[in-house]
């Protein structure tokens, strides 16, 4: 135990002299900080763009008004009077964008375009037909659907009109007062979609790093030799696992600073944030996902450290660290795939993500999806805890086997064949 | 304390890298174990720190099973190293901690010995800055942190210049007569003689020779001589000697004779000075550490 003690506090020294440690900490931090604070720095630059919205229309007049020809406008061109003054005045409400009544012909209006004298043109060329000319079609051009809209709304106010529906009654037809509630007895994905999302990220970045630490740093402690006088010295058990509880507290210190500072600088900001429902629902997480977060890093993380660490100690160099826990990464990149696949559908409940959410190396990611995006029985939370529990307990033991016979190995690292046989040696010596 | 090792097997794969060593090393004495590459000296060491197990035979201290955990240990290895990113301060005070001592000593007791080798203007550097030979000094005040009982130095001297590795024998010597147990691997046959009296020669795994460098010496012929003469008159006398009837063989400029009986030899010796032949000094062949390591270890290969 004292031995435990004496290589986690050197470890952990190592993590808290170490200026990456410091400086990425504090960079999170510092971003942390400008992104949350971004309303208010942005307020305080004084560059605030209100985003104006067009008035209301009621005459036509106002659609050739000089005040709204330029830039932003976008110019309509009512071809042979197709569409009557009271038709066009609905139009351009509806299209919600700044419009100009041009007498130009459409030639002159594609060139008007073509050189940026206009957002763009409407032509409309029959009651039922009307074109969206664009500059460059970008990607999130909705003019078109929403042009669509106005024309469908448009006709059926003329077709009630001259059915001899009253203008009162045509108003309520198009816009009848129902209205919808909901009652959700599940999740509210929007709600939990970002921060599942966020979680997420951080557990695979934190299992990540934090696992390859372990096992380039059993490799160093090899390659630099300073490992026969560390196993003469302690016990195998000792220093690997002061090892890897030292990465894993670590980890967690650092996820801790970086959240306790988004919350820190929300709340700092919170005035800025109202109304932003992603930022809310981010924010709002309630109190025991963060327990299963903490529940699912620190399992996943002991999961994947063993087995970094009991590859690092297969190792001779830290340079033959990468490939070799290649392996290792795959199985990680494959859950996370899966399971940001799934929590990006909305689907967090599919065959796949349910077989993932028991299956040990993809269980901590799966699993916690699941209970964020969706409501999965306690039984099926319990099971697949314990399941990841134990595979995490017996893979301890067995990297602890592997990194005693390890860690003096040198040469190339052993083929998987030849692993079995170390491991089975290692059992023989232990027992 | 004794320390006792008792037919020690080990293979690795096929391949057998022990075969039954044995020896014994007391308090107060230093035991060379020599060997050539690959004769399994490290092998044996690592057994004996419980890096690894053996196939078979036992490691004994004072009659009990050896339990690395019970003794003050100080093991400087052959594959040595230190983190190279880290303060030498604080890898020495983790060092000491793991074996057992407080912070607070560890401390105390690094700075004496960085001290003691002279590199007190490096506590606070990094090991990567240090040379090659200062590396290694470092680690030897590592092995001798706790105040060992059993100090074992393999190969301790490899890197040193001349002053470091005075240093080093000065220190080995204190260890020895402290009352310590020295147990000291080489294949640098002059620093071996120099403090150890008992040496265990171990050849592809066994241990052919075991015994004192002085007992060992007395166990050559007695009446192989060695005769000091005069430059340039070392032919004419291996021709006298020869034609007495007598085994005379002149190597490298130095005449090696071979007396029927140990009675024999003043005679002989006056019968030369009777003949002209000066004779300067004589002495009984002994061989040096370094002829009798190649005589037991060249033999099987």
């Amino acid at each position: 135990m004292k031995q435990f003690q004496s290589v986690f506090r050197f470890e952990m020294g190592g993590y808290f002299k170490s200026k990456i440690y410091l400086v990425m900490t504090a960079l999170f931090a510092v971003v942390l900080m400008i992104v949350l604070s971004f309303p208010n720095i942005k307020t305080l630059l004084g560059s605030e763009e209100e985003a104006v919205q067009p008035t209301t229309i009621t005459q036509v007049d106002q659609l050739m008004a000089d005040t709204v020809s330029g830039g932003d406008v976008i110019a309509l061109v009512n071809q042979n009077g197709a569409l009557s003054d009271e038709a066009l005045v609905l139009l351009a409400n509806a299209m919600g964008t700044s419009m100009y009544l041009t007498q130009e012909d459409v030639q002159a209006v594609r060139d008007a375009v073509k050189n940026g004298t206009y957002a763009g043109a409407v032509v409309i060329e029959d009651a039922q037909t009307a074109t969206y000319i664009a500059p460059t079609l970008t990607l999130d051009d909705e003019t078109a659907s929403v042009l669509y809209t106005a024309m469908t709304g448009v006709t059926r106010y003329e077709m009630l009109q001259s059915l001899g529906v009253s203008q009162a009654e045509t108003e309520e037809i198009l816009n009848p007062p129902v209205s919808v509630n909901v009652e959700n007895l599940g999740v509210s994905q929007t709600d939990t979609f970002f921060y599942t999302y966020i979680m997420l990220m951080a557990l695979y970045m934190a299992i990540m790093i934090y696992g390859q630490l372990v096992a380039s740093s059993v490799a160093t402690e090899k390659g630099s030799r300073t490992m026969e006088l560390l196993i003469t010295s302690a016990r195998p058990n000792s220093l690997l696992f002061g090892k890897i509880i030292a990465a894993g507290l670590s980890g967690l210190i650092q996820m801790a600073v970086l959240f306790g500072s988004a919350v820190l600088f929300y709340h700092i900001n919170a005035s800025a944030w109202a109304g932003n429902a992603v930022i809310a629902s981010i924010f709002n997480m309630p109190l025991p996902m963060v327990g299963y977060v903490l529940l699912f890093f620190l399992l996943g993380f002991f999961l994947y450290a063993f087995m970094f660490g009991a590859v690092g100690s297969l190792v001779s160099r830290v340079e033959d660290v990468s490939a070799s826990i290649m392996p290792i990464m795959m199985c990680f990149v494959f859950a996370f795939i899966v399971v940001i696949t799934a929590v990006s559908s909305g689907n967090a409940d599919s065959t796949l993500m349910i077989v993932c959410s028991y299956i040990p190396l993809t269980s901590p990611m799966a699993m916690f999806a699941r209970v964020a995006m969706s409501m999965p029985a306690w039984y099926e939370i319990v099971i697949s805890v314990v399941l990841l529990l134990a595979t995490t307990v017996g893979i301890g033991f067995l990297s602890a086997s592997i990194y005693r016979m390890g860690v003096l190995m040198y040469g190339k690292a052993p083929k998987p064949a030849e692993l079995v046989k170390v491991i089975r040696a290692a059992r023989q010596n232990n027992a | 304390m004794v320390l006792e090792v008792q037919q020690l097997q080990k293979s690795f794969g096929d391949h057998e890298v022990l075969n039954g060593v044995n020896f014994t090393v007391e308090s107060g004495n230093s035991l060379g174990l020599l060997g050539r590459n690959g004769a399994g000296k490290t092998t044996t060491i690592r057994i004996i720190m419980d890096v690894f197990a053996a196939d078979g035979g036992r490691v004994l201290v004072d009659g009990k099973p050896f339990r690395r955990g019970d003794y003050r240990i100080g093991y400087l290895p052959e594959e040595r190293g230190l983190y190279p990113k880290r303060l030498i301060l604080d890898q020495l005070i983790y060092l000491g901690t793991l074996r057992g001592l407080t912070p607070a000593f560890a401390k105390a007791s690094a700075l004496r010995w960085m001290g003691r080798m002279g590199l007190m203007d490096y506590v606070n550097k990094k090991v990567d800055t240090l040379s090659k030979g200062n590396q290694q000094k470092i680690q030897l005040a590592a092995a001798m942190l706790n105040d060992p009982e059993l100090l074992i130095l393999d190969e301790p001297f490899t890197g040193l210049d001349p002053v470091n590795a005075q240093l080093l024998k000065v220190i080995v010597r204190e260890c020895i007569d402290e009352g310590k147990i020295v147990l000291f691997s080489s294949h640098q046959m002059n620093y071996v003689e120099e403090f150890c009296r008992h040496i265990a020669i171990l050849n592809h795994g066994e241990i052919v020779l075991d015994t004192t460098i002085e007992a060992h010496k007395r166990t050559y012929d007695r009446r192989h001589l060695v005769l000091d003469l005069p430059d340039g008159t070392q032919a004419q006398a291996q021709q006298y000697l020869a034609g007495k009837g007598l085994r005379a063989e002149l190597q490298e400029q130095t005449v090696h004779l071979y007396v029927p009986d140990t009675a024999d030899t003043l005679p002989i010796l006056s019968g030369m000075s009777g003949a002209g032949i000066a004779v300067e000094g004589y002495r009984v062949f002994e061989p040096s550490l370094e002829d009798i390591f190649v005589e037991y270890t060249s033999k099987a290969i």
